[in-house]
């Protein structure tokens, strides 16, 4: 079973949040201060996904036979 | 679906089951017929005798050639035209139905649900003919395939619960946090056509944060993966509007099934691993984002001290101090006024010369 930590963390969101801000990092103009804010943040999710994807096992189970019909 | 619901539509009333209660035909031939419908059953022979089709139905006579046993099968057209090839005298087939006697005539029938062909060159003729009607109206069309979901953290399986099909595929899949959904299915056999089509129905009505659909079983003979060759497999997996993954037997065993899935897997392990891929370059990714962002921060840190040293040169060009050490001085006047030119000064008059290290009073003579 996932812990319920990593169950409520969204990876794909996180991975979206991770790809904008590497695509930010591509513009030629960039604050610095701005810079710093997501750097921080890109290592923060980078390190939560990591953790999440150490954390998490897979889950199955069956249709109930009542409900197939 | 509705074809079979149509067979099984209740017709008679409950009669009394008594010696002394004198019935009319059609009250007995509908005791009989409530007695025999219990017997939904498959029923496996050789077609015999003349085929005929009448109106919308087809009689067809089935023989047990060990014991030269023979009864009339009748089937609405609907359900021969899923075979995809004409029934023929000689052909062996497995029937799916139920038998009953026709009121009118008396005469006894098996109704059939559904038929399936048998034997590996009426199988091969059957699925040459079903791959060129379903190719021609385009259900293997590229147009129509849809694409998977990155990352997909939610599966309907489809198969038979606790085989080796289910462990292979559960055993390759990468574990981060996957929700796997087993619907069992026969995946041969008469049921398989039917569970296999409710499953993906079920996963298509009742899962909506269902990503994928993967279809598996493990390798057999073209007769035992008949199902995955049938009409309304292949038609249930085109309307799907979840993608669907078929992993049908070994790499070798290719079914119609295959040619509509969305995707082809080659085994129900390969289905497991195209689901995992992405998955499994996460990590890499991962570490290669953390360098290059870190490399991002680091070079607008090296762009900015270029700037300050830029600045910092250009602010020592100007500097006064500078110019003393090369050996220039600053001549002030006793109320400390920079001195520009001699002519400001009158003779004798006393002024203060600033060096580079010290100041001294200086006499206009």
């Amino acid at each position: 079973m996932a812990k319920q930590s990593s169950k409520k963390f969204n990876f794909k969101k996180a991975f979206a949040e991770l790809e904008a801000i590497s695509m930010w990092f591509q513009n030629p103009d960039i604050d610095l201060d701005e810079a710093l804010k997501k750097y921080q943040r890109g290592l923060a999710l980078i390190k939560a996904t990591q953790l999440h994807l150490k954390q998490t096992e897979n889950e199955f189970r069956a249709v109930a036979k009542g409900t197939k019909e | 679906m509705s074809d079979i619901l149509q067979y099984m539509k209740p017709e008679a009333e409950e009669v009394k089951r008594d010696i002394n209660n004198e019935l009319t035909v059609t009250e007995f031939l509908a005791l009989v017929n409530q007695d025999i419908r219990r017997h939904n059953v498959t029923v496996f022979g050789e077609v015999t005798g003349r085929i005929n089709r009448r109106g919308g139905v087809t009689y067809f006579t089935i023989h047990d050639q060990a014991e030269d046993a023979s009864m009339t099968c009748m089937g609405f057209n609907s359900i021969m035209d899923k075979l995809g090839i004409e029934l023929e005298e000689g052909m062996a087939v497995k029937v799916s139905g139920y038998p009953e006697i026709w009121k009118r005539t008396g005469m006894f029938s098996f109704k059939a649900f559904q038929i399936m062909l048998a034997g590996e060159g009426t199988l091969k003729r059957q699925f040459e003919a079903l791959k060129r009607k379903l190719e021609a109206e385009g259900l293997f069309s590229p147009e129509y395939k849809k694409p998977l979901p990155n990352f997909i953290k939610s599966i309907g399986l489809i198969t038979a619960q606790d085989r080796e099909a289910q462990n292979d595929f559960l055993k390759h899949l990468a574990p981060v946090g996957i929700s796997i959904i087993l619907h069992d299915a026969r995946v041969e056999g008469a049921q398989a056509i039917v569970q296999v089509c409710e499953a993906i129905e079920y996963f298509n009505k009742n899962s909506p944060e269902t990503e994928v659909l993967v279809i598996t079983r493990g390798g057999g003979s073209l007769e035992s993966l008949s199902a995955f060759n049938s009409e309304d497999i292949a038609r249930a997996i085109f309307a799907s509007r979840i993608p669907v993954i078929s992993a049908i037997g070994h790499e070798r065993d290719v079914t119609i099934a295959d040619f509509v899935a969305d995707i082809r897997a080659s085994t129900p392990t390969d289905a497991a691993k195209i689901i995992s891929a992405d998955w499994q370059s996460v990590p890499v990714t991962l570490k290669n984002t953390a360098d290059s962002l870190s490399a991002s921060v680091a070079y607008l840190f090296s762009m900015l001290r270029a700037d300050l040293e830029g600045i910092s040169r250009q602010l020592n060009l100007v500097n006064p101090e500078l110019r003393l050490k090369q050996g220039y001085a600053i001549v002030r006047n006793l109320n400390n006024k920079i001195i520009k030119s001699v002519t400001e000064i009158k003779n004798y008059a006393i002024v203060e010369a600033q060096f580079a290290h010290g100041k001294t009073k200086l006499q206009k003579i």
